[in-house]
């Protein structure tokens, strides 16, 4: 099974990297999207264009979605037209952050159908695909996972495997997205402080760093896409406070409360009424620095 | 000492002016000083003796009455260049209707006690200028049982409820806490009024629905119906209310009790200010909750 075809549905931010990636190594994927362009500049670098998410579970027995959010996970997995209803796929990879719950019902659903599923998702942003040094936690069967496997090393450095069962994965990246929700907010405090006092962000990175206090946000988020004042993390902020609530509700569901957690939601769910939800999330950094009376630091229209 | 003392009232502005106003009306004897001259101007209409500062003031009064902004203030009404702290004699006594910390209050009130031996009764107040004016003020005060009994006439007659706390410092401690429950009630009522509108409901039937119910109270009956409004026209500015929070905040460091819910408010207050509106009335927190335009949305590579 050296060239055996890959399924791709959704090729968004990440998605869109993934597959060029794993065209770059030489694979064979068959893609879908209902973004049309999205799916002509990937068949211009060799990927099939398909016109169905069940099209492409037709024409590859390993078929991927990396999607936006619970709902269209369920209905580009389920719904008409959907990955359940290839002709040919055995196993179901989801890369996407969707909670728990979502993953269970959809494995349960593939499973009646003879499908394996995956719940996998990823950290590491389109840098990190780009970079090839994304981690990505699994959950599901280990013979899925193998199958997987040559598709996730175009772009994987850190591959877990967190056992059998489908929805642990989506813990995983829960409890990793709330941290970098979090920091986004706390580094922009920190920053603004520093800013104020007179310190210049560039040595106060440097420092952080090399500290405490360093984490993916302080290393590379801030210094890439907020001291540059390029503003192009390429997240939105509200897919940002879809994670911190999904997060929220699942640490519910297990009787876990979360104090500071529901203050880091509302900080993101404030920051979508100030006009942001559809903005970068990276932004919020300059809101911050504003109510810090940073003037300098008004959005920037640059790109 | 006669049925009426003379007064010295140092700070007739916003509270003071309509609570030496009523003494006076009362038949007080009382000489009035303030550093604003149109204010010492309205007090002196009013049947006050017009002193030149505030050791001017204090000079032969039995009882000196202060309410100032804020502990700075009473320190230089006090112990300033023309503070009356060092012409102080037993038996005159000081009562300060001024919301100032705690812990300023007991340290004014040391050193007054060791300059002259002079007691210091803390005794600030809630009710608003409207209740100042018709004696209905909330007062809350401490200082020594027998300073306490002598005060109890006078604040019968600007007060409806007045409460000895404890020693001096202890009316100053309630207070804070009193704002604690008032500064955190003004965010509620806001988040209150943005969720009605937002879940669809009028938010001026709000105070109907729950009169008499838990929701109920006084600033859900008399301030929540501004906020719905959207009427910010300043009588407690927000930058005050900020204050008064921030005091909560050094009051529960100091006393070694965590206090998320009053520091979150405070911080709500700190943002309302950063966004420039120091100087509209506290209920306008709202403005926190009011939708913004968008700014510039993520373009590439959008998610499917």
């Amino acid at each position: 099974m050296s060239n055996e075809p890959f399924g791709f549905v959704g090729l968004g931010a990440m998605g869109a990297p993934m597959v060029e990636k794993a065209l770059e190594a030489g694979l064979t994927v068959h893609v879908f999207d209902v973004n049309e362009a999205a799916m002509k500049r990937l068949a211009a670098r060799g990927a099939r264009e398909q016109a169905s998410a069940a099209a492409v579970a037709s024409a590859a027995e390993v078929v991927f979605v990396s999607l936006p959010n619970a709902a269209v996970v369920e209905a580009v997995a389920l719904g008409p037209g959907g990955v359940i209803e290839g002709k040919a796929v055995r196993h179901y990879i989801d890369l996407s952050t969707t909670g728990p719950t979502v993953e269970r019902k959809v494995g349960e659903a593939m499973s009646e159908r003879g499908v394996s599923a995956l719940d996998a998702p990823v950290s590491g942003g389109p840098i990190g695909v780009n970079n090839r040094t994304l981690a990505v936690m699994a959950a599901g069967p280990a013979a899925t996972l193998a199958r997987a496997e040559p598709f996730l090393r175009a772009f994987t450095k850190t591959l877990v495997h967190l056992g059998d069962e489908v929805g642990k994965a989506q813990v995983v990246k829960l409890a990793n997205n709330l941290l970098t929700a979090t920091n986004m907010i706390i580094v922009g405090e920190a920053m603004a402080f520093a800013e104020k006092s007179g310190i210049d962000p560039d040595d106060l990175f440097k420092i952080i760093n090399a500290g405490s206090g360093r984490s993916w946000v302080s290393e590379i988020a801030y210094p890439k896409h907020v001291v540059t004042r390029r503003y192009d993390q390429n997240f939105r902020t509200e897919l940002m406070h879809k994670d911190v609530s999904l997060c929220l509700q699942e640490a519910e569901k297990v009787s876990v409360p979360m104090w500071l957690g529901a203050n880091v939601r509302q900080f993101w769910q404030f920051a979508m009424t100030q006009g942001m939800a559809q903005a970068d999330c990276s932004r919020i950094a300059p809101m911050i620095e504003r109510w810090a009376g940073l003037d300098h630091a008004k959005p920037s229209s640059d790109r | 000492m006669s049925a009426r003392p003379r007064l010295a009232y140092i700070g007739v502005g916003l509270m003071g002016g309509p609570m030496s106003q009523r003494l006076l009306s009362l038949g007080y004897p009382l000489c009035a000083f303030d550093i604003d001259p149109t204010r010492l101007d309205a007090a002196e209409r009013a049947g006050a003796r017009r002193a030149k500062n505030a050791v001017d003031a204090a000079a032969d009064a039995e009882l000196v009455l202060l309410n100032l902004p804020s502990g700075p203030a009473v320190e230089e009404a006090a112990f300033g260049s023309h503070g009356f702290a060092g012409r102080l004699r037993p038996p005159q006594l000081v009562v300060d209707f001024s919301t100032i910390p705690a812990a300023t209050c007991r340290e004014f009130a040391e050193r007054l006690a060791k300059g002259s031996g002079c007691g210091w009764v803390d005794a600030p107040v809630s009710g608003g200028p409207v209740a100042a004016g018709d004696g209905s003020l909330t007062i809350m005060a401490g200082g020594s049982d027998a300073d306490i009994s002598r005060l109890r006439p006078l604040m019968g007659e600007v007060g409806q409820q007045f409460t000895h706390v404890g020693p001096t410092g202890a009316g100053s401690v309630a207070k804070t806490i009193a704002q604690l429950v008032v500064g955190c009630t003004y965010v509620v009522l806001a988040e209150a009024a943005r969720l009605a509108e937002g879940a669809g409901i009028d938010p001026a039937i709000l105070p109907r629905c729950v009169s008499k119910g838990h929701a109920d109270g006084v600033l859900m009956q008399h301030l929540y119906p501004r906020i719905a409004a959207h009427d910010f026209a300043p009588r407690a500015y927000a930058r005050q209310l900020l204050k008064d929070l921030e005091a909560v905040q050094d009051l529960a460091r100091a006393a070694k009790a965590p206090a998320p819910m009053s520091g979150l408010a405070t911080q709500l207050y700190r943002l309302l200010i950063a966004a420039g509106h120091s100087e509209i009335d506290a209920c306008g927190i709202y403005k926190l909750y009011e939708a913004q335009p968008s700014t510039e949305p993520l373009r590439q590579g959008a998610h499917p």
